[in-house]
This record gives C-alpha cells, sequence and structure tokens, in this order.
C-alpha cells in the first residue's frame, strides 16, 4: 500500500484515508459473512464454585456481560435462579483458565473476582465484588489493583485466610512495559497480589510477587495458615523454560519464599493455556497438578514438590488428559481432569486416601460438546466435581 | 468538482478495501485438514495454529505472511485456535499481522478439543503450534515461536525446483 500512495495526488491521498477509515468502520461492526454462518457465541462455560461451612454450593460464571450467581442446597442437582453480580454489564473475560472466582469469607460472605478485559489486545482489569447477606446483594464492582494503566493484568485468582484477608494474585505486565520504554528485554509477565484487610472494602498492594510468569496460564493460590498464602504458576525461566514456580508470601506484602518448582524443561516460546492446581495435606505434603509440553514427555503431571525437586512425579491419564485440577481434605487427595477420546470428552477422577501413595481412579463422566475445566470441591472430608459443559450445564459429580 | 471528488473516493474505496476483504476469516472444522491435504495432494504445505491471547503469536503471524509472500508456491494456512466469541478479535489481529495470501482461517466450533484432534491427537493446544507437511504429508510440528533459520530451511528445501519470488513487496 505504501508505495502505491507515494505516486498519488493529494486529492487521493484524501479519498483514501477517507475510504481507510470507511473500511474500518466496516469491519469493526460486521463480521465477515463466512463466520456469521458457521459461528453463533453462547454464554461462556468457565465457571468456578465452592460450598460454605453449611453446605450449600455456590457456584459463579458469566453471561453477556454479568457475572452471575447460583447456589445449589442439594450439591448440584438443583440450582436456584441466577443472579447478576455486577448491575451494569462490562467486558468479561471468562474461558478455559480465564474462568471468574468465587471464594467464602469465615462469617460465610461471598467474595467474587473476574478480568475485565480493556480496548487494547491481551489488556484487562482484575474485578471485585462482595455480598454479606448471603448473597441478595452486592457491592458495586472494584478494581482490585492501584495500577490503572491499560495493560495486561489479568488472570485472577482468589484466596482467604483463615483470619478473613482477601488475597488476590494476578498477571501483570507493567514491569514488561516499563522495560519496553527503556529498550530492553523482560522474559514474560510478573505475579502481583493485593490484599484486603476489610471484607473486601478495600485493597492494599500492588505487591510484586515474581518477576517472569508465563503470561496466558491460571495461577493457582492456596492460604497457608493464617496470614500466609502459596502461589504455584507457569514461569518463564532462563532462557525460555517454562515449567513452574512456587512462591510463599504474607499477607503483609513480603514474599517469604521463591523457587523453582517442576524440572520438565519445557522450553517454549508460546502459550500453553493450561495453568497448575496445588494443595497441602495434613501432614503438610504439597500436592500439585501441572502440564508440560516438554519433547517426548508432554502431558499432564502429579508429583509433590520438595525443596529443589519434585518427588512421585508420574503422568496422570492418557495422552489427551488436559486441565487437570487437584484438591485435599485431611490425608485425602482428589485429582480431576478430561481427555477427549477422538468421539467424546472424558472426565475421570483419583483419590488417595493416605496422602499420595496408592490412588484409585474413576470414570466420572462424558460429555459430547464443549465442556468447562473440572473443578475440584471439598465439603467437608468429600470431594465434588463441578464440570460445566453445554449440553449439561453446571453439572456436579461425586468423587468417592 | 464534487463528481470529480466522489469518483476519486469510490476509486480508492475499491484499491484500500480489497486487502481488507480478502483478510475474511474462513470457517476450519474437523474436516479442513483433510480437505487441504486433498487440495495440496503431492505439495508441501503449512499450516500454523495461533490465538489472540498469545503474545508470540503476533510475530508468528507476520513472519509467516512475509514468508507466504516470498514462498508462494508453498500453501500457507493461518487459523485462530479462538473460540467464536472472540472471532472478532481474532479478525481484526489477522488484518493486522497477515493478508489475504496466508489464507486466514478460524476454529468453526467452541468444541476444541475435537478440532485439535482432526488435526493432531497428540496436539494439547498450545499456541503458535506450527505443521510443515512434507510433499508426501508428514507433518513435523513445532510448538512455540518458530526458528527462522529452520522455516527458511524447510521452506527452501520443499520449494518446487522453478523457486517463485513473486510477491516480494
Amino acid at each position: 500500500m505504501i508505495p502505491l500512495t507515494r505516486n498519488l495526488s493529494f486529492a487521493f491521498s484524501v479519498a483514501l484515508i477517507v475510504a481507510t477509515s470507511l473500511t474500518q468502520a466496516h469491519t469493526e461492526d460486521t463480521p465477515p459473512t463466512a463466520m456469521k454462518m458457521a459461528m453463533k457465541p453462547g454464554p461462556a462455560l468457565a465457571a468456578t464454585a465452592a460450598f460454605d461451612a453449611e453446605g450449600t454450593l455456590w457456584a459463579v460464571r458469566s453471561e453477556a456481560g454479568h457475572i452471575l450467581l447460583q447456589s445449589s442446597q442439594d450439591a448440584g442437582s438443583h440450582w436456584s435462579p441466577s443472579v447478576k453480580i455486577n448491575a451494569e454489564p462490562e467486558s468479561i473475560a471468562a474461558e478455559g483458565d480465564g474462568s471468574p472466582k468465587l471464594a467464602l469469607g469465615p462469617q460465610g460472605e461471598l467474595y467474587v473476582t473476574w478480568t475485565k478485559p480493556m480496548t487494547k489486545p491481551y489488556t484487562g482489569e482484575v474485578r471485585f465484588a462482595r455480598s454479606l447477606d448471603r448473597g441478595k446483594t452486592f457491592s458495586p464492582p472494584l478494581t482490585v489493583h492501584a495500577d490503572r494503566q491499560e495493560i495486561t493484568h489479568r488472570f485472577d485468582a482468589l484466596a482467604v485466610t483463615g483470619s478473613g484477608q482477601i488475597v488476590v494474585a494476578w498477571i501483570d505486565k507493567r514491569d514488561l512495559e516499563q522495560t519496553k520504554k527503556n529498550a530492553t528485554d523482560y522474559r514474560g509477565a510478573a505475579v502481583y497480589f493485593a490484599v484486603s484487610d476489610d471484607r473486601g472494602a478495600t485493597f492494599r498492594g500492588d505487591y510484586r510477587l515474581a518477576d517472569h510468569s508465563c503470561e496466558c496460564c491460571r495461577i493457582a493460590l492456596r492460604v497457608d495458615g493464617n496470614h500466609e498464602v502459596i502461589a504455584f504458576w507457569r514461569h518463564v525461566f532462563e532462557p525460555d523454560i517454562r515449567d513452574h514456580a512456587l512462591a510463599r508470601f504474607s499477607t503483609d506484602g513480603t514474599v517469604k519464599e521463591f523457587r523453582r518448582a517442576t524440572f520438565d524443561e519445557w522450553h517454549v516460546d508460546g502459550c500453553p493455556h493450561h495453568g497448575p492446581a496445588i494443595a497441602r495435606d495434613a501432614r503438610g505434603r504439597l500436592h500439585a497438578v501441572w502440564f508440560t509440553g516438554a519433547e517426548g514427555k508432554a502431558g499432564v503431571y502429579y508429583g509433590r514438590l520438595i525443596d529443589g525437586a519434585v518427588a512421585a512425579q508420574r503422568k496422570v491419564g492418557a495422552g489427551t488428559a488436559a486441565h487437570a485440577d487437584l484438591a485435599v481434605t485431611g490425608r485425602r487427595v482428589a485429582l480431576a481432569w478430561k481427555e477427549f477420546d477422538g468421539q467424546r470428552t472424558q472426565l475421570f477422577g483419583e483419590v488417595s486416601d493416605d496422602g499420595g501413595e496408592h490412588w484409585r481412579r474413576i470414570a466420572l463422566a462424558q460429555a459430547d460438546g464443549p465442556s468447562d475445566h473440572p473443578r475440584l470441591l471439598v465439603r467437608g472430608n468429600d470431594f465434588h466435581v463441578l464440570w460445566n459443559t453445554e449440553k449439561e450445564p453446571m453439572r456436579v459429580v461425586a468423587l468417592k | 468538482m464534487k463528481r470529480f471528488i466522489f469518483s476519486l473516493l469510490a476509486c480508492g474505496l475499491v484499491v484500500v478495501a480489497q486487502p481488507a476483504a480478502a483478510v475474511e476469516l474462513k470457517p476450519f472444522d474437523e474436516n479442513s485438514l483433510a480437505a487441504l491435504k486433498q487440495e495440496q495432494a503431492g505439495r508441501p504445505f503449512v499450516l500454523v495454529l495461533w490465538s489472540v491471547t498469545c503474545v508470540p503469536c503476533r510475530e508468528e503471524l507476520r513472519l509467516w505472511n512475509a514468508w507466504s509472500n516470498r514462498y508462494s508456491a508453498i500453501k500457507v494456512v493461518l487459523v485462530s485456535t479462538d473460540p467464536p466469541q472472540d472471532h472478532a478479535a481474532a479478525q481484526h489481529m489477522a488484518e493486522r499481522y497477515a493478508d489475504a495470501s496466508a489464507d486466514p482461517r478460524a476454529f468453526a466450533s467452541d468444541y476444541a478439543e475435537r478440532l485439535r484432534w482432526s488435526i493432531d491427537p497428540a496436539w494439547h493446544g498450545e499456541v503458535p503450534r506450527t505443521y510443515f507437511f512434507d510433499a508426501a504429508h508428514h507433518a513435523a510440528p513445532k510448538s512455540g515461536l518458530v526458528d527462522a533459520a529452520f522455516v527458511e530451511a524447510w521452506l527452501a528445501k520443499n520449494s518446487p525446483t522453478t523457486k517463485s519470488t513473486k510477491g516480494t513487496r
């Protein structure tokens, strides 16, 4: 185009500018016919749920610019009608690793986070809303981070400590943007977090947890005592190794520990869109599941994270196993993942009653159509799996 | 004069609108790869999978657009793996980094597992993901931003002997 315009008259250049803006307007407003015919967007499948202390199951997902809340008194067999958490519709990123999040406070408070994409590609804000009356009303959404640049703040993760403090972590590109200005290089993105001491009325931060995270995978966040939290995420170790890092931090904003936690040596400059899960059992063992695409060993893995190594690392499921979740109650450990077999998607679970020494595998469900990642839920000593599928929405199965 | 400007405008519209219309994303469904193989029987081709949420994919698109112009004898197909709700964004990104020479398409349904299986059951969905199909259609998959030296060598090796330099702009 540029060589062409060089030889044109001024009048023609003006016509070109007008025409260009007309063309742009056209492409913004009207999707091409071929796409219109073949594709119809439905409600987002990404859903998250949690049991409260009384056994009510609460769940969030998104549709048409709203985060929707539902509850169930019978572990997901029947669901209440949906309630809109954000009264004003807004742009919401909700798919796969970027699902909305839900956590409960010690007095039954409902805390919800999600990512609101901004105009520029890859950008977003982490949003938060709370209900102090068991979901009857919600506060207007607030933005969790103090940084308001139109850059990446996405892949929110949410946890509530034993003392009731709310911790939100996310993938943040402020350091990358800064190094771009200085024309230097920066690997990946960063992980930041913020803390609320007043049941979500306000947040303080933004605290940097680590430089050089992967840009496009969920962060696994688990409370580790009254004032400490562990985070486990896909990192970018030098020069381009997308294995996982583990950090322990305090709600006062200090990082207590940072270490490499998985050692598969996956060299890749790309986006796995495939985040990990972690939980600590009653004996203090850290159980984890994650995905690696490392040459010759691509797949989902389970292992126990010990200092500088992984114990009992093994492959989970078949070759197509994907998007595993993990939960712990006491010494019991559970995994859930999905596998596509060429015809349909299968949901599998594994349970260990002895802290990960012995496992039994259970086929849980199958779906003929699109499905969300499975999400493991804990109620007392029992495990359940939320699996939101297009044909059977908000399905919950027990994992015994 | 008014009529003169109008005709210039109309002329400009034709010139400008053409590339935009040509970058229209076509649907990629579970039969698309088989159809491509049939269409490219006995010829090498390259299948590049990308997504709007993937930062290295911008560079991947830029590179493949340039290569598809330079090595116009080898078919290159750029496929967005984004679900239908992200196709408007995919369309914008494709328009920004590619032109019609790289045959841009997008996953035709949000049953991504099924579409991925139709390409390669061993692929877990990471992007960019590139399949280098030789003339016998044996595929060499690569995950992550491609290595330019590797691609240049592959394209040179697999290009027909009468190497085309058409489209160097």
